[in-house]
């Protein structure tokens, strides 16, 4: 008998699978989990071939020896070795028969991003990650192969070390603050790879959860080394600044009709040109006895503010003298930054490793005060080989985040929404301070923004920017325990028996604080809200191997898996404190007893389930897998078949090994094809079977309600939403098709995969008719597909030398379309009532839905008899955000230690709401609203009653300059004024389709510059491994017809709606130096 | 060997608890959080809410500026005010009326049924018919016959307007019937505290209102007469100061959730009452101050005329009002708001007595009205220095010459229909029922559109309506389409 471990040479690491055939015979096996290999009655004078895809394959001389220890070298002419499948074991890549994208941990660390998951951008084709907001620790909406379900999640699985993991950004709407990913806990630096399986049948073992695709992680493992230690630390220092912003008019003041307005009426900056104004200082309303006197303000810098008279159509500027306008750029935001270190210490021999690390991400963003974000981190995982059966690993990691956010979106209180609405010629500093009213009062402490300029209401309708950053908080404080334990036992050499254990849990204690003087709520509002979430799960799974015959080989898996989700949210309010005066209390006991409400959220869902996969493998090029996983959720009504069954099959082929022909190629040196099919089902939310009864009442969109759980003895009502009894998962079946090549001798490398998904029954709220008695219903009513083409691409342009330049690009393009939604028309996903991204029959999923101007048959503008359009009185589809294609484009060039990495990265195609911009309009402070042009020949204004121009037949007198625009709207020429902004043509009005726009971008989202010290004079002298150094800068350049913003922002975040953009908190851009220091 | 075992027990085990249903099975299918049914006393309490929350909220407002009460003044008040408004500006409203207040009055209609409870059901049945008469009056046809039933109808036909005016006239009837035995509890009624009589005469009212809107002059007299004789048994929307809970919903609107966005800058209504207008209706025997302060004031957020809601109660701000409520507005935070009231009652008596030529009968209803506003009585204190005076008329002061009919433009039947009118344009500032005069009368008061040469004659239908429900009409009727009974 001869026994012995096989491990890599690179890291000691060992290989199972790796065959072991004593040559010129039938003998032959394949290493466990271990890399450990038995093999019975060999010959004295045998020779065994080892070979293992990725690796050089090796012969050695048995001789005399009973163990044989070897160590392979990964072949170099590889691209990849392995994948990670969905149960967080390694396989073969070149036996994969689907498509699965790896992305290297140091890849993800090193892309400048503060999170894992945005570090994945650009990288994997298929995937797209979208980052929807410049906040710090912001969560990102990842989707994999377009979107396959309408209401339910769609977000991929995410397995770390096996287990699943929770992956919410709970709390995203059109206001509010930008919400974390809670997969942004993890810290880039402990990822060793990230796999990212994009189709149904390699996600099949998850079942349910896997419908939209499964990304496996994997952190680091200490290495086999002879007793060292590892001792890594590295420290990067991120600057990040502002890169995209609103640009906005400075030419007009605040005001209306072309008049200044000292409190301009409405928020408007349609007032007086501002050149034309005199220079110098305003004259103020100083004396106490005189017209118009209000009192004045004194802010810290000890300067009295007092009223300036407002202008009229004969003298425009009143007593608004000076010329100087505010560049809120300068104003809002700074240089932000980060500090990230970890230090991590790894070791091992070949029984055992381990793995420690430490992080802190401290992160600054780029506005002013309280926009902040840090992550300390701390990980540990160790595998241990007690004897030839057992082995127990486990890993455990700790999380806490805290952070503060700036509010945003549609939201009085919101950064953007008072603070591009600021007239240009309005400094918003100071923004606090002491207002003395005429009647000798004196209010200390007041908000003072451009609509109370004074300070002299408590009421300032928009929040100054400056006011809200400094005094509105949102703070979040999050403690989370990923932990695995993991057993495997090895009771025959050919069977490995894997228990896992895993636990995720965090808390989540955010706190909202709203003095008494913000806008979005006043009188004050302090909102707790405790937020848990528990995940058990449990797997326990018989991995058998055996060699069949000489030419079959199978793996076989049988499993079950058990899964708890929990979810909890103690939350409490108090709304208009009785101390209203800062600082207010900072608990809930503020306020009377009606204003003050707790609350309880709670969810739990199990899922169970038995799998099983086969793979087999004929001779070394003919792969097949089957998978079939039945499965059973708690929240099926008891009314259906509580257990549901879905298989996938996949086959891998290697005509490039198969075909003698082929094998002797010089220029293909690779070639597989690939073919799957997989069904994944998604189990419907929770606790939908039922019609429920809610607490009674009425709100409107507008923000009134009523509640009658404050009236009588407190009213319960029939809820609007109907309950399903029936309600059966959604199933997705999905087909797919791929061929990998490598050419001259791996050099280059080409890997396309065609997809067609169809998701049936795709549970939603079906929109009923409210006559019925309803509003919506849950339902099995939607049916989705997808297709789309994904390509990777390697080539290894130049080698020899020294120098390398390797290049690296991917290219994915899907087309989605919503092929039923049994009736509705239109489905609500996310946005506003004027405008949402929704889910319509015949369109692609989350297309941007609105009112669009009044038109023909023929698409024809009807006009007005003024010449100007009018508004439909429906709404339509306006617009597209998904994209025609996305590409990345990776170049390396590496000269001895030094290397430089460009990630170009593109989206063409899509479209995006410029909600902003539109309402911009309205307030005359967009760019366009900026302009003066001169009539050419008589033209009409939209609406001479709320128009500083036009005569009294709305004619604007040829050769007239005048402040708009001149358009045609196939009725000739005419003038786009003050009235047309502030209705048809503007933000608020029922026309949304006007400020529909290109979402296509290129950016380059990432260089590296990179030098390792690792010479071997380095070495001997420091006695360190290695110093990196390296410098990257993120999102350095991006080229895009959409300005204001980056055109992947999106207001409600990672929901399933998407590109709307509305006050949007701004993104960024950033440069980064890294120092990484190996022992 | 050993292993072999140990692994297949592990394995056995394994499979065995793979009865996976037993293990989701004892996680609960059905929210325990939330309740899946509620006694007729918290359904009587929530219907009432939402019946309440309809009358006042959005739709009023909307068809407030339509009708000069209000202004739009900012960003989406400002199309809106001018007309430019699309189906889905009617989603909240529709689905507050239909997926709320109707749907929850059979609820509890059922309920009634179920335990023999006569009142409950009485209640439901005028809740119910107040609704749905307002909704056919502002939509024209729309779904009642076949509403609030999925299971039958998914897609609720349309019936006719006459079809619904009968079908409320047959509620309130029944509900009288239902409330005039006694029978049943009504407990969790807050707006009348369970009195049925109050509700009965409510009711006539309700019945004498829509026949007046269908020129059923003498069945809405017969009916008026049985109506509420008394401000005493007004029915009200009962509010507090809780934001988001018990707020007036116009003062929610105009200072917590959307201030600026609605005024009452050069509103038809603020003319008609300001002694500085030309067009004001002050004369010998009337002063309008009072009214005009009490429905409106100088702007708190903008430099103009605003509805008023100034607040004693209001928590958290100093208005610099008075403390005792004696200076608070009508749409102060805690006033309540007014459904059916006895004003309205007197002036649906007053209206269809002119209109079938009854003038001497008529000028008594509209004297008595007169003389309860001459008391001062419905306004608070703090404002009647601003004057009020409502001395009862003569005939001939609607005759050529009189203090009613100056130009003598008019004869004096018409000018003093003319009165009655704008006293009920007036009277009824905030409400629904000023818009639907406008459309029956064929605007006899000739209150200017605020764009264009005419005034919408109805609401848009619901997208949510029209994109799910195959019986919705197509196309959709336009806003200047009159309902066939304000033709």
């Amino acid at each position: 008998m001869v026994t012995g471990v096989i491990t890599a040479s690179e890291d000691g690491a060992a290989l199972p699978g790796v065959n072991v055939i004593v040559r010129g015979s039938t003998t032959g096996t394949t290493t466990n989990a271990t890399g450990r290999f038995t093999l019975n009655d060999v010959p004295a004078n045998a020779t065994l071939q080892i070979s293992f895809i990725g690796y050089e394959s090796q012969e050695v001389q048995v001789g005399n020896r009973a163990t044989i220890n070897v160590q392979l070298k990964s072949d170099v002419k590889q691209l990849g070795e392995v994948v990670v499948t969905a149960l967080g074991l390694e396989q073969s890549r070149d036996a994969f028969g689907s498509a699965a994208s790896n992305v290297k941990g140091s890849a993800i660390a090193k892309s400048g991003e503060a999170t894992l998951i945005n570090g994945l951008s650009g990288k994997a084709s298929g995937v797209t990650i979208v980052r929807s907001s410049g906040d710090p620790g912001s969560g990102s909406y990842i989707q994999i192969r377009g979107q396959s379900t309408i209401s339910g999640n769609l977000q991929p699985l995410i397995v770390l070390d096996g287990i699943p993991i929770n992956n919410s950004t709970l709390g995203n709407s059109t206001q509010g603050v930008a919400q974390q990913s809670r997969l942004n806990d993890i810290n880039p630096e402990d990822i060793a790879s990230v796999e990212v399986l994009k189709g149904a049948s390699a996600a099949a073992i998850w079942g349910t959860r896997a419908a939209n695709g499964v990304i496996v992680i994997s952190t680091k493992k200490g290495t086999a080394g002879q007793g060292k230690i590892n001792v890594t630390f590295k420290s990067t220092l991120s600057m990040d600044q502002l890169y995209k912003s609103q640009p906005l008019q400075s030419n007009y003041g605040g005001g209306r009709f072309g008049a200044f307005e000292f409190v301009p009426g409405g928020g408007l900056s349609w007032g007086d040109k501002i050149a034309d104004r005199k220079g110098g200082a305003d004259t103020e309303i100083t004396a106490p006895n005189a017209t118009g006197y209000a009192g004045y303000f004194q802010g810290d810098d000890g300067v009295k503010r007092y009223r300036i008279a407002n202008g009229t159509l004969a003298a425009p500027h009143g007593g608004k003298n000076s010329k100087d306008v505010y560049d809120y750029r300068d104003v809002f935001f700074k240089t932000g930054y980060f500090t990230d270190n970890s230090l991590s210490l790894s070791g091992g021999d070949p029984n055992g490793n381990f793995y420690i690390s430490l992080g802190d991400l401290n992160q600054q963003g780029i506005i002013k005060s309280n926009s902040n974000y840090r992550r300390t981190t701390a990980r540990v995982n160790v595998e241990r080989r007690f004897n030839p059966f057992v082995k127990v690993s486990t890993t455990f990691g700790y999380t806490k985040t805290t952070s503060d956010r700036v509010q945003q979106g549609s939201n009085l209180s919101g950064l953007y929404l008072g603070g591009l609405r600021t007239p240009a010629d309005f400094n918003v500093l100071p923004e606090v301070g002491t207002y003395y009213a005429p009647s000798g009062e004196i209010f200390a402490n007041r908000q003072r923004a451009y609509r109370n300029p004074l300070g002299s209401s408590a009421r300032s309708i928009y929040d100054n920017p400056i006011w809200t950053q400094k005094n509105v908080r949102s703070t979040s404080e999050v403690d989370r325990y990923i932990g695995k334990l993991e057993m495997t036992l090895t009771p025959l050499k050919w069977l490995d028996v894997v228990s896992r254990v895993g636990i995720d849990s965090y808390t989540d204690n955010r706190r909202d604080f709203f003095p008494a003087l913000s806008s979005a709520n006043q009188g004050g509002l302090l909102s707790l809200n405790a937020i848990g979430e528990t995940q058990t799960d449990v797997q326990v799974f018989g991995n058998a191997r055996r060699q069949l015959t000489k030419d079959l080989n199978l793996n076989a898996i049988v499993g079950i898996n058990l899964n708890n989700r929990l979810f909890r949210n103690n939350s409490g309010f108090a709304r208009s404190f009785i101390l209203a005066d800062n600082p207010a209390p900072s608990d809930i006991t503020n306020a009377q007893p009606t204003n003050k409400d707790p609350n309880f959220g709670f969810q739990q869902q199990r899922t169970a389930a038995l799998y099983a996969t086969a793979n087999i493998g004929y001779r070394d090029y003919l792969f097949l897998n089957l998978t079939g996983r039945a499965e059973s959720a708690s929240s099926f009504g008891k009314q259906t078949k509580r257990t549901f069954f879905y298989p996938a099959a996949d086959v891998a082929f290697q005509f490039s090994e198969a075909l003698p022909s082929l094998k002797e190629n010089q220029i293909l040196s690779f070639g597989k094809l690939r073919l799957s099919y997989g069904e994944v089902g998604v189990q419907p939310e929770p606790y939908n079977t039922v019609t429920y009864y809610g607490p009674g009442g009425i709100g409107e969109s507008w923000g009134p309600g009523l509640d009658a759980l404050a009236y009588g003895n407190g009213g319960y009502q029939e809820s609007s939403v109907l309950g399903n009894p029936a309600i059966q998962p959604e199933r997705k079946r999905e087909a797919e098709a791929g061929l990998d090549l490598r050419f001259l001798r791996d050099r280059f490398s080409l890997s396309g995969t065609y997809f067609q998904n169809r998701t049936q029954a795709a549970i939603l709220s079906v929109a009923t008719a409210p006559s019925t008695g309803f509003t919506s219903r849950t339902g099995n009513a939607a049916e989705i597909s997808n297709k789309g083409i994904e390509l990777d691409l390697g080539a290894k342009i130049l080698q020899g030398n020294g120098f390398t330049w390797d290049i690296n690009a991917n290219w994915t393009r899907y087309r989605n379309l919503v092929n039923s939604l049994s009736g509705t028309t239109s489905l609500f996903l996310a946005g506003f009532s004027g405008t949402s991204s929704r889910a319509v029959e015949g369109y692609p999923l989350g297309v941007l839905w609105g009112g669009d101007f009044l038109k023909d048959g023929s698409g024809k503008l009807i006009l007005n008899d003024a010449g100007f359009p009018q508004a439909a009185s429906q709404e339509s589809v306006i617009g597209d955000p998904n994209p025609n294609f996305r590409m990345g484009i990776g170049n390396t060039f590496s000269y001895k230690g030094i290397s430089l990495y460009m990630l170009w990265d593109m989206q063409v195609g899509g479209q995006i709401w410029g909600g902003t911009k539109g309402v911009l309009g309205y307030f005359g402070r967009s760019e366009l609203t900026g302009n003066e042009s001169t009539a050419t020949k008589d033209l009409k204004v939209y609406n001479t009653d709320n128009d500083q121009y036009g005569d009294a037949n709305g004619i604007i007198k040829s050769g007239t300059t005048f402040r708009g625009n001149i358009a045609d709207f196939g009725g000739g020429q005419v003038a786009l004024t003050e009235s047309w902004y502030k209705d048809l043509g503007g933000g608020f009005g029922p026309v949304a389709s006007q400020f529909i726009e290109k979402a296509d971008w290129q950016r380059l989202r990432e260089v590296t510059l990179s030098y390792s010290l690792k010479s071997p004079g380095f070495r001997e002298k420091t006695r360190l491994s290695s110093i990196d150094f390296s410098l990257t800068g993120r999102n350095l350049l991006i080229i895009s017809p959409f300005v204001g913003n980056d055109p992947e922002t999106n207001l409600t975040g990672t929901s399933n709606g998407r590109g709307l953009d509305y006050f949007n908190n701004p993104a960024t851009r950033s440069v980064l130096f890294t120092i990484r220091i190996n022992y | 060997m050993q292993f072999w075992k140990k692994t297949l027990s592990i394995l056995t085990a394994g499979f065995l608890l793979a009865s996976c249903e037993s293990y989701v099975d004892k996680v609960d299918e059905i929210d325990p959080t939330s309740p899946i049914d509620a006694p007729i006393a918290s359904v009587l309490t929530a219907t009432e809410v939402n019946y309440q929350g309809i009358m006042e909220g959005e739709m009023a407002r909307l068809a407030g500026m339509w009708s000069g009460y209000f202004t739009g003044s900012d960003r989406q008040y400002v199309p809106l005010y001018n007309y430019n408004t699309v189906s889905a500006d009617f989603d909240g409203a529709w689905g507050n009326i239909f997926a709320g207040t109707i749907k929850n009055a059979r609820v509890l209609r059922q309920k009634g049924i179920a335990s023999g409870n006569r009142s409950a059901q009485g209640v439901a049945k005028i809740m119910e018919a107040h609704t749905i008469g307002m909704t056919a009056a502002l939509w024209g046809d729309i779904p009642f016959s076949q509403a609030s039933n999925l299971a039958q109808f998914p897609n609720p036909t349309y019936d006719s307007q006459t079809a619904v005016y009968a079908a409320v006239q047959q509620l309130l009837t029944d509900a009288i019937a239902d409330l005039g035995t006694g029978v049943g509890s009504l407990t969790g009624d807050y707006m009348y505290g369970g009195s049925r009589p109050f509700w009965i005469s409510a009711a006539n009212t309700l019945k004498a209102k829509f026949f007046l809107h269908q020129g059923q002059y003498q069945q809405a007299i017969n009916f008026a007469n049985n109506g509420i004789k008394n401000p005493g048994q007004n029915l009200f929307g009962y509010h507090d100061n809780e934001y988001q809970k018990t707020y007036n919903i116009y003062y929610s609107f105009l200072t917590y959730d959307r201030s600026g966005y609605m005024t009452a800058e050069g509103a038809y209504a603020v003319r008609l009452l300001d002694a500085g207008d030309r067009l004001n209706r002050n004369n010998t025997k009337t002063n309008e101050g009072a009214r005009l302060n009490w429905y409106y004031q100088q702007g708190l957020n903008t430099a103009s005329v605003e509805p008023n809601v100034l607040s004693a109660r209001e928590p958290g701000f100093s208005w610099g009002v008075a403390s005792d409520g004696s200076e608070d507005g009508f749409f102060a935070c805690d006033a309540p708001f007014p459904l059916v009231t006895f004003e309205e009652n007197q002036l649906i008596l007053a209206e269809s007595q002119a209109r079938l030529g009854q003038t001497a009968t008529a000028l008594a209803s509209l004297n008595l009205l007169r003389s309860f506003y001459n008391t001062g009585g419905f306004i608070p204190d703090g404002w009647l220095g601003a004057g009020l005076l409502y001395s009862p008329y003569v005939l001939a002061d609607f005759a050529t010459g009189g203090i009613e009919n100056r130009a003598g433009t008019v004869s004096p039947e018409q000018a003093f229909l003319r009165e009655i009118l704008e006293e009920r344009y007036i009277t009824f500032y905030g409400q629904l029922e000023g818009f639907n005069d406008i459309r029956r009368t064929a605007n006899a008061l000739r209150i200017p559109a605020n764009t264009g040469s005419q005034i919408p004659r109805r609401f848009l239908y619901s997208q949510a309506e029209i994109n799910a429900n195959t019986s919705a009409p197509r196309p959709s009727p336009d806003l200047f389409t009159p309902t066939a009974i304000f033709k």
